[in-house]
């Protein structure tokens, strides 16, 4: 787990938040209920809302990097290593061509309409609720959208390897997009409305960068090592052993 | 791609915005066969959830909703040709002139920024602010630039205009103080946070702490910096980015600059792992800075609410007559020639004759005189002036600022901005020191670099926290808060910080006579004649509420003899029976009209009026028989105080509106040279009186009457003292509410005092700045160092200011 990775994420989220501001901050129409209730109501919605997609994003993230690390663990028996690093990279990367291909206007692809499908059923569940309820059950369900944006990130969890790292990353990813969602920042708004119009190309290239961050990049920031170096104070450090030298069970 | 796919790509528009999120849609995914286009499959399917659930108004709301959004405000009403008719008036050959009330106009440098429209905006002939009223008047072509892209050019430079007349100020004003707060509360809390964990980590340094405590401290401060550093000092990044677009030198320059600096390098030492951290400086400046601001603002809408009283004195509408019947229009709107009606209990709007009705007016607004004026057909009336009795219907001939208030009250507004001119003197000499500062800081930079590329950031941050302008430009202002402050206690009330330095200097002091050196009221002064009449006399004035009445009631011992037939002519006097007496007290020539008059006595009741005495006549059946003479006298402490002025080397003038003779006799009364005492000007005589002498040397004026308004403006320093009209005391820098001229003189040593203390913090910042820039430019002084440093100077300042005696009270 890097610093520079999560550092990397947030600024990659805030950028792209404007597009997230644009696609779901109708949701907040959708479920604050209409202008008649108070604002500490109202307030609790947003809350809710946001709570419930920290949840399913930290969800995603946490399966994601067990993926990672399951990805690694196969390698790591092939004899390759950071499998999981490399290949959620190459899919990054393949994933930012792909959309500044679509800028371009050469290529286009489009999610099966499976997935809309099963989207409209899961927010239609949510119409009949209270509105708390409603914030609530809508945040969970925001993972359901086709948003390459969201999934982008989820490989990126992946990548780190780690059910922790990979919900960690999610938390940054998270933590960026709450900003403009919630329309905070004086000016912001107002800069939104220049810097919009680049922002499928800037957010294409951040992910890119993320993405060959992931292939080649080697962090090596001592910064949050917590872990490490409580673990380092605790018992005394050993080499790593290859796995071929592992104990093997006793054959009958 | 098929052929069909690719003419469809050719003839769809270059940019399609998709019909959710308004971001431009990729042009491989326009669709040539839908209406609807999605920048991609997450924006589909939220707008198919949106339609799903009935809430397509969502989308016809926002497209309504986002003209008025603040932040995209286009000011498209500002191009209509009604508003464009009624508010605007022609100021030349092409050119337009409008007022408009601006927000966020909060010091003289604002002031710069505003008046250089013209390098954001293209086409603006030329932009004055009025920072006491927040308000800017801008000339430009209508031909060439559209009102609303000159109003989004100001809204982009960060004060957002609106049209003066339709301002809702306090709203405004009220939306101002309550975002500054909530920056205030946010950078407060940010920085008593950042404060404790500071205190951890500077510990932590002495003490050793564990790796793992230290990243977290470390982590933790820069978290909890990060709201103030992004949302709190929001107000100096709006005001550093303006003032590089125009090119003016700002304080917020500097301070974003060490704002931006300080957490970035800190940052970036957080992830580094090693190197200092700066939070807690970053922490203390925001928030520290963002108080100096909220005090600002506080004077400055309390300014403001001065001014709009001022201007509350003249209409904004009128009634128009037309054939159809009245209609109220804004004054602007008034066409010469105009029949405007004008009912009782109401102000007129215009300068004009009267045609019909016929009515009494209250015209001291202009005149000071409080008693009525009897109007009738034919008679001239003035903007302003009170209408009392009956309903009246006037020819307008000059509304707006052509009319005589409306004169007045641009001279007024016209001093009040040339004074502000006076303040940016001040400010640039900080603006050159700001500018001095961040040079410094780059040279520091440069030549550390060398030699040790850590420390060279570090002392340049060092130095950007230590000589950060708060103390310097804190300097003046805290001496001149806290000496209004005292002041304030002992009943001076100062309105501006010019006004107590300009004070110090040796001046021209003139004084207004009724109200200022006299009592402001008839006291019987003589009475030549029988004495026995005096209680006739007091029986028949304890009747009337006429000021001359008045004067007698507290002059005589009381009566309760029975009074009959009692007959009160304006402007004459009284008549009525007593007992069988029949007595006529007035005028001379009310009572040559109701009894025989001696020889004797109407001539030495001639020779009072003509030394500006009042006299009034008292005759019992039919023949005078006493002469009482009425006088304002001479306060009791005039004299004295005129002397110790002299003592402190100013110079004594006399100016007024009452009959010379008694100019005259008041002034050989005070000690006053006759040369310097001049009587019978009107206000626009004083004003003009003035001006001539402020070409001359610094001047002062003592007043209390709206006639004084104009010229306490245009003085150097205008005190207005108790009693005073309300134009006068919004004109003024100064009011007393004690009446006299003692406080008067208080002021003024008061002002010398306070010149003192502000000459001591100047020289106390000054050293300060100079001692500690060349500790940090040699490498002696950390930053957490530094940011301890600025606060102590800051409060050595402040000590100095409230600790000193500028208005001790009398021993």
């Amino acid at each position: 787990m890097t610093t520079a990775l999560l550092f990397s994420v947030v600024g990659a989220s805030l950028v792209g938040s404007l597009h997230c501001a644009g696609m779901c901050g109708p949701f907040a129409a959708f479920y604050s209920g209409g202008d008649t209730t108070p604002r500490g109501a109202r307030a609790a919605s947003h809350a809710a809302y946001h709570l419930g997609r920290l949840v399913t994003y930290l969800t995603l993230g946490a399966l994601a990097g067990a993926l990672g690390s399951v990805a690694d663990l196969a390698g790591r028996a092939a004899g390759l290593g950071r499998v999981a690093a490399v290949l959620s990279g190459l899919l990054m990367v393949a994933w930012a061509l792909s959309l500044l291909l679509e800028h371009a206007g050469t290529a286009a692809w489009s999610a099966p309409a499976r997935v809309r499908e099963l989207a409209l059923r899961a927010f239609g569940g949510a119409r009949r609720r209270p509105p708390l309820a409603r914030a609530l059950w809508v945040g969970l369900a925001s993972t359901l959208l086709p948003c390459g944006w969201l999934w982008a990130f989820a490989v990126a969890a992946a990548g780190t390897g780690s059910a922790l790292s990979g919900a960690l990353v999610m938390l940054a990813f998270w933590s960026g997009t709450v900003p403009l969602l919630l329309g905070l920042g004086v000016g912001v708004q107002r800069l939104g409305e220049r810097l919009r119009v680049h922002v499928p190309v800037l957010s294409a290239i951040a992910l890119l960068a993320i993405g060959l961050a992931g292939l080649f990049g080697r962090f090596n920031a001592p910064a949050l090592a917590l872990g490490e170096a409580k673990g380092a104070l605790a018992s005394p450090a050993l080499p790593a052993e290859p796995p071929c030298h592992a104990p093997k069970a006793v054959a009958p | 791609m098929s052929q069909a796919t690719l003419a469809a790509l050719e003839s769809a528009p270059a940019d399609v915005a998709c019909s959710h999120c308004g971001l431009p849609v990729p042009a491989g995914l326009v669709r040539a066969d839908t209406a609807t286009q999605f920048c991609c499959d997450g924006c589909h399917t939220v707008y198919s959830v949106i339609h799903g659930a009935g809430l397509e108004r969502y989308y016809r709301e926002r497209a309504e909703g986002r003209r008025a959004a603040p932040g995209d405000k286009s000011y498209a009403e500002l191009d209509d040709p009604a508003f464009l008719s009624t508010y605007c008036r022609a100021a030349g050959p092409g050119l337009l002139e409008v007022e408009l009330f601006l927000e966020h106009l909060h010091c003289p440098a604002c002031v710069w920024l505003v008046e250089k429209l013209g390098r954001v905006v293209p086409g603006v002939v030329s932009a004055r602010v009025d920072l006491g009223r927040s308000t800017v008047r801008v000339l430009w072509p209508p031909g060439e630039l559209r009102l609303s892209a000159l109003a989004r050019g100001l809204a982009s430079l960060g004060y957002p205009p609106h049209p003066r007349q339709s301002a809702d100020t306090a709203e405004l004003r009220r939306r101002e103080d309550r975002a500054l707060l909530a920056r205030m509360a946010v950078a407060g809390a940010v920085f008593a946070n950042a404060m404790l964990l500071a205190i951890a980590l500077y510990a932590g340094a002495f003490q050793g702490m564990d790796a793992d405590y230290q990243l977290f401290f470390r982590w933790s401060s820069l978290l909890v910096v990060s709201p103030a550093v992004a949302w709190s000092a929001g107000e100096f990044y709006r005001g550093a980015w303006a003032a590089l677009r125009t090119r003016t030198p700002h304080m917020d320059l500097p301070v974003s600059l060490g704002i931006v600096a300080g957490f970035v390098w800190g940052a970036v030492n957080v992830g580094r792992g090693r190197g200092e951290v700066y939070f807690d400086s970053v922490a203390a400046v925001i928030f520290l800075l963002l108080v100096g601001r909220w005090v600002q603002q506080k004077r400055q809408h309390a300014a403001q609410n001065a001014a709009d009283l001022l201007y509350s004195l003249a209409p904004s509408s009128a009634r128009v007559i037309e054939d159809e019947g009245t209609r109220e229009v804004p004054i602007e709107a008034v066409p010469e020639g105009a029949r405007l009606e004008v009912r009782a209990g109401e102000s007129f709007p215009a300068d004009g004759t009267l045609v019909e009705g016929a009515s009494t007016v209250d015209a001291s607004l202009l005149t000071g005189e409080s008693r009525p004026e009897e109007v009738c057909a034919g008679s001239r009336v003035h903007a302003g002036t009170l209408n009392l009795s009956g309903r009246v219907v006037m020819l307008a001939q000059s509304t707006g600022q052509a009319t005589r208030i409306g004169r007045l009250l641009a001279a007024i507004g016209e001093a009040a901005s040339r004074r502000a001119r006076i303040a940016l003197a001040a400010d640039r000499a900080a603006g050159r020191f700001v500018v001095g500062a961040l040079a410094l800081a780059a040279l520091t930079l440069l030549a550390w670099w060398r030699i040790d590329a850590e420390r060279a950031v570090e002392n340049a941050i060092a130095l950007l926290v230590v000589t950060c302008p708060c103390a310097l430009g804190l300097a003046t202002p805290l001496a001149v808060s806290a000496a209004i402050g005292k002041a304030a206690r002992r009943g001076i009330l100062v309105k501006g910080g010019e006004a107590l330095e300009r004070l110090a200097a040796p001046a021209l002091v003139v004084f207004d006579k009724t109200g200022t050196l006299t009592e402001g009221r008839l006291e019987l002064e003589g009475w030549d004649g029988d004495a026995d009449l005096s209680s006739l006399v007091a029986a028949i004035e304890s009747r009337s509420a006429h000021p001359i009445a008045r004067a007698f009631v507290r002059a005589l011992p009381a009566s309760d003899l029975p009074v009959e037939e009692l007959v009160q002519t304006p402007g004459g006097g009284v008549e009525a029976r007593v007992g069988r007496v029949r007595v006529a007290i007035g005028s001379l020539g009310f009572v040559r009209a109701r009894a025989e008059v001696p020889a004797p006595l109407e001539a030495r009741a001639l020779a009072a009026a003509a030394s500006g005495e009042t006299p009034v006549l008292v005759a019992t059946d039919g023949s005078s028989r006493a002469l009482a003479r009425f006088v304002d006298p001479v306060r009791a402490d005039a004299r004295e105080s005129l002397a110790k002025l002299v003592q402190l080397g100013h110079r004594v003038a006399i100016l007024s509106g009452d009959h010379p003779g008694v100019v005259e006799s008041v002034a050989t009364r005070l000690g006053v040279a006759l040369a310097f005492a001049e009587g019978g000007t009107t206000p626009e005589g004083k004003l003009a009186r003035i001006e001539d002498l402020v070409a001359r040397g610094p001047v002062v004026m003592v007043g209390d009457g709206v006639n004084d308004a104009a010229a306490l403006a245009r003085a150097h320093v205008g005190i207005a003292v108790h009693g005073g009209a309300e134009a006068s005391l919004a004109a003024a820098d100064v009011f007393t509410t004690r009446p006299g001229v003692q406080p008067v003189l208080e002021l003024f040593e008061g002002g010398r005092r306070t010149l003192g203390v502000i000459r001591r913090n100047m020289l106390l910042s000054l050293g300060y700045n100079l001692v500690c820039a060349t500790l940090a430019v040699a490498g002696a002084i950390a930053p957490w160092i530094a940011a301890i440093l600025m606060p102590v100077s800051s409060l050595t300042v402040v000590t100095s200011s409230y600790r000193s005696k500028t208005f001790p009270e009398p021993s």
